[in-house]
């Protein structure tokens, strides 16, 4: 065991010094490289591409040293005392929910095990949901709330409700998560240990990965992010409040005017106001909720829209407020909220990097890819380094390199929408993602899929260019068609999960 | 007073209904579908499972005991009940 930690450790101290290297030798190249203007543009652009995974890579391996160094900071609890518990408003918002995925939320909310609890259902749906809602909302003693004006987005149900609120805390939970007894007594005997806790976020953990293979990529992703990412977000007091599965003090909420309404991402938003008032946020890592993962395609596309969107939204506003000396929040704070916001660039940078070898093997562009030795000297040990400490840290927490690459897969293949998204949220313009054709929602038509397919034939045309020149440059030929069939290969997985899911009878919906 | 108090009994027979007869199945259902995250050999995960199988099936037999004694209570408090 012992033996095993020491080798992460040396792995890990390599990856640093790797990536070190790797970008050193990236920068001297840039500055040294060939002339023409396509060639200085590609490689301007190379060198942002790897620049963005470089930052996003040191901070993972940053995130490691956190938590060896720190560990997690969830210890510090109160016991509460039954008679004597906090009060707690648990706000369930849904729009257009269907029945049954609501009542299990409902009966898993109405089985807490805390006493001094009010259910609010917060309704935004459309009239012809009304009657069956408030049947089910009178069903469990819940309180039903449906504001005059159908609201336009989650956070503005919630702060037309919150003047109501006067309670202690919230807690929200969005309409298919199923929390288990012990929610809310555990996470508010965290946030009764300081007056200065803001807020408590613990994961989500999708329960339904079996019913289709984008189910069970979205389900990896989101494991991956609420395993290392998040614990070392919580150790730096960076942690943001993700929407629902938190228990917030109303205190904090209403002294920051309520969730913010001008984000898709409302609470990320929110939580950079939260922290910029000295609060604090804990990541508590114990699943007590779970969840439902997108099960299609375009339903997992329009999810990674609004988050990147609104991730990247918020990258903007944190700028400005920094320009006017609005930002108060701590170095590791920064850093933290910097690299969240920053993440989502990451559609852009796949795309360069996918774009760039298929370029070389059709017009020699950017030049710094026939010189291969450099390549291979300092890229292929920073990538098999940061791999090793990516899967290691992975493997240690259970995960299967098999799964963990299917997460990988999906991140890659979002890369269209992220970079219409970005771009709209940068621009500051308010844009609606829609994939799927009126009335279809199961799966993306094949006219659709046009910048997939588009990049597999530039991707297979450039191969065949390759192919046919090999005998040019061997090695940077050779390397360079390997990843233009690497990309392929990648890209066409979009087929493969463009399936509706399989309907199969939900064994809880049978028992609500 | 005596009102008040039926009145929070039955809720709390009723709560208590609703978690064994509606709230374990959802456990067990989440729990059993998380197993494959936990990274235990396969035959630990099918120990697990049928450890949960005997539980919904207590829950099972505990919701029917708490509707007699719902009834039960019911019958004999009659003259409190609304």
């Amino acid at each position: 065991m012992k033996r095993n930690k020491r080798i992460l450790s040396l792995i890990l101290w390599l990856s640093f010094l790797g990536l070190i290297f790797y970008f050193s030798v990236r920068l001297f190249i840039f500055f040294s490289n060939g002339r023409g203007i396509f060639n200085i543009i590609f490689s301007f652009l190379l060198l942002l591409a790897e620049a963005h995974s470089i930052l996003h890579s040191l901070g993972f391996l940053i995130s490691i040293v956190n938590l060896k160094k720190k560990g997690v900071n969830y210890h510090r609890h109160v016991k509460l005392d039954k008679n004597n518990l906090p009060s707690v408003t648990i706000l369930v918002p849904a729009r257009n929910e269907p029945i049954g995925i609501l009542e299990l939320t409902f009966i898993s909310i109405f089985s807490l095990d805390y006493s001094n609890k009010k259910i609010v259902f917060l309704d935004g749906s459309d009239d012809d949901h009304f009657e069956e809602n408030v049947k089910l909302a009178n069903k469990y003693n819940i309180e039903y709330f449906r504001p005059l004006d159908k609201p336009k987005s989650k956070a503005e149900i919630i702060n037309k409700y919150l003047g109501q609120v006067n309670t202690k805390y919230v807690s929200v939970f969005d309409a298919d998560q199923n929390p288990m007894p012990s929610f809310l007594t555990e996470t508010v005997g965290l946030a009764e240990y300081s007056n200065k806790i803001g807020f408590i976020q613990t994961p989500q953990l999708y329960s339904n990965y079996n019913v289709s293979p984008i189910a069970r990529g979205a389900a990896l992703q989101q494991s991956i992010f609420y395993e290392n990412v998040c614990e070392s977000k919580g150790t730096s007091d960076a942690m943001f409040c993700c929407g629902t599965n938190f228990l917030m003090r109303v205190e904090a909420l209403k002294r920051v005017g309520g969730f913010d309404e001008n984000s898709v991402t409302e609470d990320f938003a929110t939580s950079v106001k939260i922290h910029s008032l000295g609060y604090h946020s804990v990541y508590y890592n114990h699943v007590r909720v779970f969840g439902m993962a997108p099960e299609t395609l375009p339903a997992y596309l329009k999810q990674q829209f609004r988050w990147s969107a609104g991730s990247v939204g918020v990258l903007r506003k944190l700028f400005l407020a920094e320009l006017r000396g609005e930002l108060k929040l701590s170095l590791a704070q920064r850093w933290e909220y910097f690299l969240s916001a920053t993440y989502y660039f990451v559609g852009w940078s796949f795309f360069i990097l996918m774009i760039c070898p298929a370029l070389y093997l059709l017009f020699n562009v950017p030049t710094y890819f026939a010189s291969p030795y450099l390549y291979l000297g300092t890229f292929i040990p920073y990538y098999i380094l940061m791999s090793i400490t990516f899967y290691a840290t992975m493997k240690k927490r259970n995960y299967k390199i098999k799964d963990v690459f299917t997460g990988i897969i999906m991140g890659s293949l979002s890369y269209p929408v992220l970079i219409e998204s970005t771009t709209a949220a940068i621009l500051n313009k308010k844009v609606t993602f829609q994939i799927t054709d009126k009335g279809k929602t199961g799966h993306v038509s094949f006219w659709k899929l046009w910048p997939w397919t588009i990049m597999i034939v530039v991707n297979i045309l450039a191969i065949s260019s390759g192919l046919f020149r090999f005998s040019e440059n061997p090695y940077a030929i050779g390397i360079n068609i390997f990843w233009c069939g690497y990309h392929s290969v990648l890209l066409l997985n979009i087929f493969r999960l463009n399936k509706s899911p399989k309907i199969e009878e939900n064994n809880l919906l049978k028992h609500a | 007073m005596k009102q008040e108090n039926t009145d929070l009994v039955l809720q709390q027979i009723r709560q208590a209904r609703v978690k064994e007869e509606l709230a374990i199945p959802i456990y067990s259902s989440h729990i059993r579908q998380a197993l494959f995250w936990s990274g235990l050999p396969l035959d630990k995960q099918k120990k697990i499972i049928e450890r949960l199988k005997i539980l919904e099936y207590e829950s099972e037999a505990h919701a029917d005991m708490l509707k007699v004694v719902e009834n039960n209570y019911l019958k004999t408090n009659k003259q409190y009940v609304q």
